[in-house]
């Protein structure tokens, strides 16, 4: 049933010249956001969000989703093209497509990108309209012990995975994140938690103005008070992949499309993760690791692929859990919250055809990258030469009318700017700033979950610990808080060894 | 940011944090009210806060600890350090950057919302672009009603 309701949902947008138009001015816009450096996907997400606040919820989400994947896909642009990755997630991409394009083959890996992250896109797509029933289905057995839990260790796995240098720092930020959730009115007795009697603070810190003020404020101050010399983009010849390139490269593409979504999946991490393990997958597998760095194109493939596959799992959570896989899924998960979708286990009872309908947007936002990022490169280059002094101020402009559009108050603007200088703060002494909006988008959730669950079992305190899939979280969050403890991990190095001993397995000497 | 810089910064940050978490813990147990018919502690709007708080204060502790095993306490400042601190090209230009939103925050609502952005767009484009005034207000105002015009006619966006 799934495909076939997939292909309806597509007949129906791409039947309707008004729906389709807005796909591609979408994906273009997504794109350019991606290109720019300093221009994120969550950023552009966030601005739309509140631009197009007043449209019919479809057209929307639609829009959103459609900046979300022309943006991971954007980033590769001034990857390959000025050696500077237009969004985190194409960092991995620099490695490889900035050589290429030094080499003359600049056009070459721009369709090399853009095949790989359709292709990634694909593969995403396919475990977003096939997994997320099935893992809705499970989430129906959740109950508040199980998403109390589900919190904690998104938070933990997400302040572990996006600060590999210092966890603890990780962590800080997601509890800090948490903590912001909770004020305003809270959700069982609607008591108002630390508004100190501001009537704008009762109602809770909106979103989308945090959101926007974490992403966009931070970028502006950097670029604005750097003095960064622009580099120019070089020129662009054929653009069209060759097929032998992607056919020798199946098995990279699958298996980066396979890693992405599996860390697209995992709350918080995020596209720039994928991109990067992808891309050491890659390296590890290939047969010629020495030209890693040197322009392989494997590695460009892998990186691509990667980032574009993790798209697709991010929203898988956000649909089945209402817990989202990356920053920008977080706040395509607040935009459904604004526009009156209520995303998580009960998605599957109450719309169960709106998994599809997600996917029939991811679909055709992912073919109308495929076109546009394959037709008029050279022109779109053109962009990556506007003036930092002039497009960051407008940037800025645009994060103000986006903070106020959402309840037209002068007060988000404030927000907007505090949390900016909050997370311009963050960046600089190395707090993560993805377990920080992964803390606010679950604090609720947090709250509310333990607290009900506490009064169900009257204060007993065993069920929170003793319920099946409660022991597979508190495992899964152990776990991951000791997994970077050095001592942790040379026990279970000793422990493998001793594994393969005793199978009579030698291991390969590095 | 080396590693010493870093234990400063922490063992700085981790005061913070401390006395944030401090805040948090003493303000959620004597300024929050009780709620005796809903049950008891788990039930009242402060449990979360309390137990977040106290989460955070023992990472923080933790951080501390760390810093102080970096010598991160040996934070040393002077007059003139803080001088040449304000004076590096970078940091004048972030205060600039950063009283420029304040301004543009502080004057919407009391001049008409084409006017502070066109004043925003051509004192940012004068101070970090380097470039002639007149060219500098000519983009700014247009850059002004293009976005006012785009916002609200096409998007139908509340302007501030």
């Amino acid at each position: 049933m799934g495909p076939l309701i997939i292909l309806q949902e597509v007949w129906k947008f791409v039947s309707n010249p008004a729906t389709l138009f807005e796909v591609f001015w979408a994906t273009q816009l997504g794109i350019i956001v991606g290109m720019l450096p300093g221009l994120t996907a969550t950023m552009g997400i966030a601005l739309v969000t509140g631009l197009t606040f007043q449209w019919a919820t479809s057209d929307a989400i639609l829009i959103l989703i459609c900046i979300y994947i022309g943006a991971i896909y954007g980033g590769s642009r001034s990857a390959i093209l000025i050696n500077v990755p237009g969004t985190p997630a194409a960092a991995a991409t620099v490695f490889d497509g900035y050589p290429l394009a030094r080499s003359g083959r600049a056009g070459e890996a721009i369709g090399l990108a853009t095949t790989a992250s359709f292709l990634g896109s694909m593969i995403g797509l396919f475990f977003l309209s096939f997994f997320t029933p099935w893992l809705g289905t499970i989430a129906l057995e959740f109950r508040s012990f199980e998403f109390f839990w589900l919190t904690v260790f998104g938070i933990v796995i997400c302040g572990n995975l996006t600060a590999p240098k210092d966890p603890l720092k990780g962590w800080i930020s997601g509890v800090l994140g948490l903590f912001v959730a909770l004020i305003g009115m809270d959700v069982i007795q609607a008591y108002p938690r630390y508004t100190f009697g501001s009537v704008e603070l009762s109602g809770g810190l909106s979103l989308i103005p945090a959101l926007v003020g974490l992403y966009g404020i931070p970028e502006v101050l950097n670029a604005l008070s750097e003095i960064q010399k622009q580099e120019k983009a070089m020129q662009i010849k054929r653009v069209i992949p060759r097929i032998k390139d992607l056919w020798d490269n199946r098995i990279n593409i699958v298996r980066s499309g396979i890693i992405g979504t599996i860390i697209g999946a995992i709350p918080g991490v995020g596209e720039n993760i994928a991109a990067y393990v992808s891309y050491d997958f890659a390296h590890r597998a290939s047969k010629h690791p020495e030209k890693f760095g040197h322009g392989a194109e494997e590695g460009l493939i892998a990186a691509e692929t990667g980032n574009n596959a993790c798209v697709g799992g991010a929203i898988i959570p956000v649909l089945a859990l209402a817990v989202p896989g990356s920053p920008p899924a977080a706040v395509l998960m607040a935009a459904m919250w604004l526009h009156g979708m209520r995303p998580g286990p009960l998605l599957m009872i109450e719309t169960p055809n709106y998994v599809y309908e997600v996917s029939a947007m991811f679909l055709i936002g992912t073919f109308a990258m495929l076109i546009l990022g394959l037709s008029w490169v050279r022109t779109m280059v053109k962009i990556l030469n506007v003036r930092t002094y002039i497009l960051m101020p407008i940037v800025f402009i645009l994060c103000a009318i986006g903070s106020f559009a959402i309840s037209a108050r002068t007060f988000d603007i404030l927000i907007m700017l505090i949390f900016g200088v909050i997370g311009y703060a963050m960046r600089k002494y190395e707090f993560a700033d993805a377990p920080f909006i992964l803390g606010i988008i679950l604090g609720d959730m947090l709250d509310e979950n333990l607290r009900r669950s506490l009064m169900l079992t009257s204060g007993a305190i065993p069920p929170l610990f003793t319920r099946p899939i409660c022991i597979i979280l508190i495992a899964l969050t152990v776990l991951t808080a000791v997994a970077r403890n050095p001592r942790f991990k040379g026990m279970m190095s000793e422990t493998r060894e001793t594994v393969w001993r005793g199978l009579g397995i030698g291991r390969k000497k590095k | 940011m080396d590693r010493q810089q870093m234990a400063k910064a922490d063992f700085i940050t981790s005061i913070l944090l401390i006395l944030t978490s401090l805040f948090i813990m003493i303000y959620t147990l004597f300024g929050f009210p009780r709620f005796p018919e809903w049950g008891p502690l788990y039930a009242n709007p402060g449990f979360t806060p309390f137990f977040l708080g106290l989460v955070l204060f023992l990472m923080s502790i933790y951080l501390l600890i760390r810093s102080l095993k970096d010598q991160g306490q040996q934070v040393r400042t002077t007059m003139e350090a803080v001088k040449t601190f304000l004076r590096q090209q970078k940091v004048v230009r972030f205060l600039i950057c950063l009283a420029l939103f304040v301004l543009y925050y502080v004057l919407l609502g009391h001049i008409p919302f084409i006017v502070d952005t066109a004043l925003y767009l051509f004192l940012s484009f004068l101070i970090f672009g380097r470039g002639k005034w007149f060219v500098a207000l000519l983009i700014a105002v247009a850059g002004s009603l293009t976005i006012s015009l785009v916002f609200s006619r096409i998007f139908l966006v509340p302007l501030p």
